[in-house]
């Protein structure tokens, strides 16, 4: 019951994973994350991948505690939904040294880093996530 | 054609470490043939179930309780839908006697989350969000409602003790229910200092760990049974479905689906949701509750947890909500919930055996939710 980690499963989606690319709807201009095969808004299936901005807005985040058994050595764990550029996105908060920067319109940027690992000598599963800017 | 709720069985849930998804729904089912008063067969078996294929390693799990009950050679259904498992199990059950593919349906709704460290329940749990996104970053239905909470504390105006007032209510409601989970009281104070589990959110405001089984005889009009063992008329059945990430939602301070519940509702039945008597709703994280009821027209926008605390939705109150406790005190086996919510509203609309405070009713709603405001089933019920 517990998950494995799986190399075809993390190939097919590791774009996504390392660029944060979404949907653009070219009929509606919708943009969303993660991308899908028709446009949520107009029902359009012309859609484009587009590469959004590094740096964004914090729109809302929690610190979770109670976690699946993956990040039981990283928790808690801080959680963001981010507005990058005319897209949404939510992905884990890093770096968090000051928990009180942590508020609604907070300047954040993209970072790759190691989301989880199968064991001593198994799979390793990279993605970008956030932290607050430096600026 | 006319379709009626006519027998429900229940077992108090809890954590069952030494039952089965079969022992538990024998369990549920012989209590409703005690209810009834007599031996049941049904034309069909349909299992609402959502975590057993993750935390009990069975699929095909219509057909395991279906063989354990006795049922050999007939129509099973296994279903999935979060904790919409059990509203979407009694909507097909009905489209099967609608059909005329059957007379009686038993519906099934079953589940099990203790049999593993609550890190695996984590796991099973945040396949309710996207797997391949959400979830691998580590959110889990928690994280989720969280930030949904953060946004509508800030949009509104309102502090995080004012989550409290609903936790405490629950936990009034379930004191006097036999089947609940958690029958004690509790205290703002106790809510504020419990546990956070995904800040703003507390242990208190989370529901527990539940096992459970409930089970339903939804009847047509050529039913088997007598139109004296009728309990409650199905009038109106709605599920929609919305869209499951947060991210590519509008807004996360509204449950948009469910804008179209009620008007669905309102258009087939012609009542109001003002008109309703008692109404059962996902209550999960405290934070469901002002979401629901504002996307229901129930309260005004940004105004639910005022109107909890103001003693709204009390019993008596018009409308009644959560009379049995919600997923915080009655508890929360996610497949098998919207299966006890039917049980409870429509043992409150007859025998009145679920709660030992007299309630008043002709007209009950249960409304299910599948992972986070991500599926909706609205279930309306009227006394016959």
């Amino acid at each position: 019951m517990m998950e494995r980690l799986s190399i075809s499963r993390f190939w097919r989606i590791k774009d996504l994973h390392y660029t944060f690319a979404y949907s653009k709807c070219k009929k509606c201009g919708h943009a969303f994350y993660p991308p899908k095969h028709v446009c949520p808004k107009c029902g359009s299936r012309e859609l484009e991948l587009t590469i959004p901005p590094r740096e964004g807005e914090l729109l809302s985040w929690t610190k979770l505690y109670e976690v699946a058994p993956y990040f039981e050595n990283e928790k808690p764990l801080y959680l963001g939904l981010v507005k990058l550029g005319e897209v949404k996105i939510m992905a884990q908060i890093v770096d968090v040294f000051d928990e009180s920067l942590l508020k609604e319109g907070a300047r954040v940027e993209t970072v790759f880093r190691k989301v989880k690992e199968d064991g001593n000598s198994g799979l390793i599963y990279y993605a970008m996530k956030f932290r607050l800017t430096s600026k | 054609m006319r379709i009626f709720i006519s027998g429900y069985g229940l077992v108090r849930i809890s954590r069952w470490f030494s039952d089965s998804l079969e022992d538990l729904s024998f369990k549920a089912f012989t209590d409703m043939e005690s209810r009834i008063g007599e031996r049941i067969d049904a034309d069909a078996v349909i299992v609402a179930n959502s975590l057993g294929p993750i935390l009990q390693s069975q699929n095909l799990i219509s057909v395991a309780i279906a063989e354990d009950l006795g049922f050999k050679g007939r129509p099973t259904f296994s279903v999935e839908n979060g904790g919409a498992s059990g509203g979407s199990a009694v909507i097909l059950a009905t489209s099967l006697i609608k059909a005329g593919m059957a007379k009686d349906v038993l519906v099934i709704g079953a589940e099990k989350t203790s049999d593993y460290i609550s890190s695996i329940s984590n796991h099973a749990i945040s396949t309710f969000l996207n797997s391949e996104y959400e979830a691998f970053y580590g959110g889990t239905p928690a994280s989720s409602f969280a930030m949904i909470a953060r946004a509508y504390l800030a949009a509104y105006g309102y502090k995080e003790e004012d989550l409290s007032d609903w936790p405490v209510l629950m936990h009034e409601n379930a004191v006097d229910v036999p089947h609940a989970q958690l029958k004690f009281k509790v205290t703002r104070e106790q809510v504020m200092k419990s546990d956070i589990i995904s800040a703003p959110l507390r242990v208190m405001h989370s529901p527990p760990s539940s096992d459970g089984a409930a089970v339903l005889l939804i009847s047509g009009e050529e039913s088997r049974l007598g139109k004296d063992k009728r309990l409650a008329e199905i009038k109106s059945t709605v599920q929609i479905s919305d869209i499951m990430e947060l991210s590519i939602r509008d807004s996360l301070t509204e449950y948009q689906a469910l804008h179209y519940l009620a008007e669905s509702i309102e258009r087939s039945t012609g009542y109001r949701m003002s008109e309703i008597d008692i109404i059962d709703i996902p209550d999960d994280y405290t934070i469901s509750t002002p979401l629901v009821l504002e996307s229901l027209n129930i309260s005004a926008k940004g105004k639910g947890l005022e109107d909890i605390s103001s003693g709204r939705f009390r019993l008596g109150d018009k409308p009644s909500v959560n009379v049995t406790g919600g997923t915080k005190a009655r508890g929360h086996p996610y497949g098998a919930t919207g299966v006890y919510q039917l049980a409870e509203l429509s043992s409150l609309l007859s025998d009145n055996k679920v709660k030992n405070a007299r309630v008043q009713a002709d007209r009950a709603l249960s409304i299910s939710m599948g992972g986070v405001g991500t599926v909706f089933t609205g279930i309306l019920l009227e006394k016959v």
